[in-house]
């Protein structure tokens, strides 16, 4: 090895170390690229945010319970709790600001059905506490109708006492929603709620689809005829004046909220849309029968005829197509949201 | 000469290494953060990022968004499905991912169409609307002028919407500050390495120091024991070869130096041998076999005053040297006591004078050998010893003729303490003359005797 060679060797093993050290400090590893991860397949809202949601919601109840102001409804209640509430408020405030007039829902909640779904509209269930009075819990249905919407109040029934729930996937999980015309189940969620509006209407004897409905006493069935059966027998006067009471019900198209159970079966609320229509003699006059429907009827002069109209809020549990079930009611909320002498 | 040169060299790179080591973990270090600017483009009041961008450092993000002051601004965190729906039809910046490590790639557009009803996407005109308070953000902040929002990154498509709002609202520009874990793995590298340098360029300049000092002692003895000396060439050459061992760093330098100085040494020998001892001296302070032999007459120390010792004495003492010698040398590595006054002698006593008395109490104790012998002995083993290294530093930086004439220079400084001589026969004869020895014959053996030395050397090695 002459000096040359050495003295080149030395400089490039110099070369190697300072270089490869430069580069190493200063050369850096590309920036990362975004890595998208799961697509969400879970619920929409975690229980966290849901509980905010029913939070709010209940505040806002709260405030304008406290004033029977509608107005104050409306950032959070929606469709027909939104004109159930108005008309609980109408009927409050013509009885001396009577709190009894509206139903409570406690804002507490038991059980949360949170849905899967990634588009709107969403509808998220929530089954309440009992109330302050130990009234049976609310089941509420809160609808998120467009991305930039909060979610809002759409429906509440009150549970009927004693009955059972079906069970629902877990809020961690999320349940799916299940269209109104879903062909899973006996009946369609539609369907199901077309049978019991005549169910409603007509009676369990009358009506033609009491087979396919498991009805527990006092559901709304009972409730509707054996009001009727008390105007029929116990109105003064009622068969004097050679009077006649229809009862009316459907089903509102379109109102129709369903989420998938855990059976594969769903639960499904909608609204009822039922009229009662007392007819008496021509000369006859028929005045408003309860504080309600007084409150309704307003200054309206009496007629020989009273027709009230009701906005019936109710959940149903439809057992999927093969399980062989039957429909149940699991509550309503029955109200009377109109009269008049017409 | 060469060696300190090259020992300084090393000590430099060494510390170079070193310092580019230190540098690396604190001036060139990695910052702990990725910080990094997105600028919105086109219309829109929006900004929104693609799912994947909020982790793509690290989990936790803490994002800035800014607008003209007066303006409000917000920031929110949701699923991807949710920011899009919410977003809709209106026009907004994309973040894509990092174009650099301080830019994010921005893209203009809506996000694509949902297949929701058949209607074109009409453009929607920015509305300013404020995102903040729905029901489906797991994070927001908003505040006028700008916000600032964390999130620690979860499983699943987050994306971060910024809105600016208002009716003549601009899209924010944002900033997303990652930590980042930085990692300095060429600081102990770099640093051991150049720790390692610096050693042995430190040894280098050690040994660099001490060989013309050493020569300087070795002068004086040799002024004094000269023609006496008794060792030869040959077991000097051996006792290297086996000192190769012992020395560790130097081993395998060594080991190619001695295969080099074959060769190399042939060319040298010639001009030197005619010109005798006197040339050969001042010629080569470091080449190791000649060398050895130029030195001899100069400094008295190395292996060619050993050669010509050889021929005038007695062949049965040569062949007891080399053992005696190495025997010495080792001993006197490990402890300074052992060497006999030699050995004290040159650390203390550089002056020629004042080791000849030292040197006669060192006889009494090996009384085998006489003072010449001993002398010739340790002469012999310095020479090997020097040889050893020169050799060595030649195979690292190859030895050249200039070196050596520096290095005669050199040597005829150090030792021309006295005054009147100039070159080392000069100095030798008047030594000699001072003390008594007439003889001069012995160095023109020395001069014939080189290239065999150099030649056994060869061999030896």
């Amino acid at each position: 090895m002459n000096r040359r060679t050495a003295r080149r060797g030395l400089a490039a093993a110099t070369a190697v170390v300072v270089s490869s050290t430069l580069l190493t400090a200063c050369a850096e590893d590309v920036p990362p690229q975004p890595q998208a991860g799961q697509a969400f397949d879970g619920p929409v809202l975690s229980e966290e945010q849901d509980t905010d949601v029913l939070t709010a919601v209940g505040e806002t109840l709260g405030k304008a319970d406290k004033k029977l102001e509608s107005k104050a409804l409306k950032s959070r209640v929606t469709g027909p709790a939104l004109e159930v509430r108005t008309s609980q408020f109408e009927i409050a405030k013509s009885n001396d600001d009577d709190a009894s007039f509206v139903t409570a829902i406690p804002s507490e909640s038991q059980q949360l059905i949170i849905p899967t779904t990634n588009t709107w509209r969403r509808t998220s269930f929530s089954i309440t506490a009992p109330t302050e009075d130990m009234e049976t819990p609310r089941l509420v249905a809160l609808d998120q109708s467009e991305a930039r919407d909060d979610y809002k109040m759409w429906a509440w029934v009150q549970l009927i006492p004693g009955v059972q729930m079906p069970a629902f996937a877990d809020a961690g999980i999320g349940s799916e929603a299940v269209p109104a015309d879903d062909e899973s189940l006996v009946a369609t969620p539609a369907d199901a709620l077309a049978q019991y509006a005549d169910l409603v209407g007509l009676g369990a004897k009358k009506s033609s689809f009491s087979d396919a409905f498991d009805l527990p006493d006092g559901d709304l069935v009972s409730r509707v005829q054996s009001d009727a059966k008390n105007v029929r027998e116990n109105t003064p006067g009622f068969e004097d004046a050679g009077s006649e009471l229809t009862v009316k019900y459907e089903a509102r198209k379109d109102a129709v909220r369903a989420v998938r159970t855990a059976d594969g079966g769903a639960l499904v609320m909608g609204v009822l849309e039922g009229t009662t229509k007392l007819t008496a003699e021509e000369e006859a006059e028929v005045p408003p029968l309860t504080a309600t429907q007084e409150a309704l009827f307003g200054d309206q002069d009496p007629s020989n005829v009273l027709t009230v109209e009701y906005t019936d809020m109710v959940a149903l549990y439809v057992p999927p197509k093969d399980a062989d079930g039957k429909i149940r009611p699991l509550g309503y909320q029955h109200d009377a949201t109109a009269a008049s002498n017409e | 000469m060469l060696q300190r040169i090259l020992g300084g060299v090393l000590v430099l790179l060494g510390l170079v290494s070193v310092a580019l080591g230190v540098a690396s973990a604190t001036v060139w270090r990695d910052s702990d953060t990725v910080v990094a600017t997105a600028r919105p483009a086109g219309d829109g009041t929006m900004v929104v990022t693609d799912p994947g961008v909020l982790g793509l450092v690290s989990d936790d993000v803490t994002v800035t968004a800014s607008v003209p002051d007066g303006q409000k601004v917000t920031l929110v965190v949701g699923r991807d499905v949710d920011v899009d729906g919410w977003v809709g039809q209106e026009p907004s910046s994309r973040v894509t991912g990092l174009s650099d490590w301080e830019t994010l790639a921005v893209e203009q557009g809506a996000p694509e169409p949902e297949g929701e009803g058949d209607e074109p996407a009409e453009p929607v005109k920015p509305s300013g609307a404020d995102p903040a308070g729905s029901d489906m953000w797991v994070a927001e902040a908003s505040d006028s002028g700008g916000v600032t929002l964390r999130w620690s990154d979860r499983p699943g498509r987050w994306t971060l919407l910024a809105a600016g709002v208002g009716d003549e609202a601009q899209a924010p520009s944002l900033t997303f500050t990652w930590p980042r874990a930085v990692t300095t793995p060429y600081l102990w590298p770099a640093v051991g390495a150049g720790a390692a340098l610096v050693l042995v360029g430190l040894v280098l300049l050690v040994l660099g120091f001490r060989k013309p000092r050493r020569r300087r002692r070795a002068a004086a003895r040799a002024a004094g024991g000269d023609e006496t000396t008794t060792t030869a060439a040959e077991p000097e050459g051996t006792a290297d070869s086996s000192e190769t061992g012992t020395a560790t760093l130097f081993g395998p330098v060594r080991g190619r130096g001695t295969a080099d100085a074959g060769p190399a040494a042939p060319p040298w020998t010639p001009p030197e041998a005619p010109g005798g001892d006197r040339d050969a001296g001042p010629a080569d302070a470091q080449g190791p076999g000649p060398a050895s032999g130029q030195d001899a007459p100069e400094d008295g120390a190395e292996l060619p005053v050993a050669g010509p010792a050889v021929v005038p004495g007695d062949e049965s003492r040569t062949a007891e040297v080399p053992v005696a010698g190495r025997l010495l040398r080792r001993s006197r590595r490990r402890a300074a006591p052992v060497a006999p006054p030699a050995g004290t002698d040159a650390v203390a006593v550089p002056t020629p004078a004042p080791p000849t008395p030292e040197d006669r109490p060192a006889t009494g104790s090996v009384p085998r050998m006489t003072r010449r012998e001993l002398r010739a002995q340790e002469e012999a083993r310095r020479a090997a010893e020097q040889g050893g290294v020169s050799r060595m530093l030649r195979a690292m930086t190859g030895s050249i003729p200039v070196v050596r004439q520096h290095g005669a220079p050199e040597g005829s400084k150090d030792d021309a303490a006295g005054p009147d001589l100039s070159t080392p026969a000069g100095r030798a004869a008047a030594w000699r003359a001072t003390w008594g020895f007439g003889q001069t014959a012995d160095r023109t053996g020395s001069s014939g005797d080189r290239p065999g030395h150099d030649s056994t050397d060869g061999e030896n090695r």
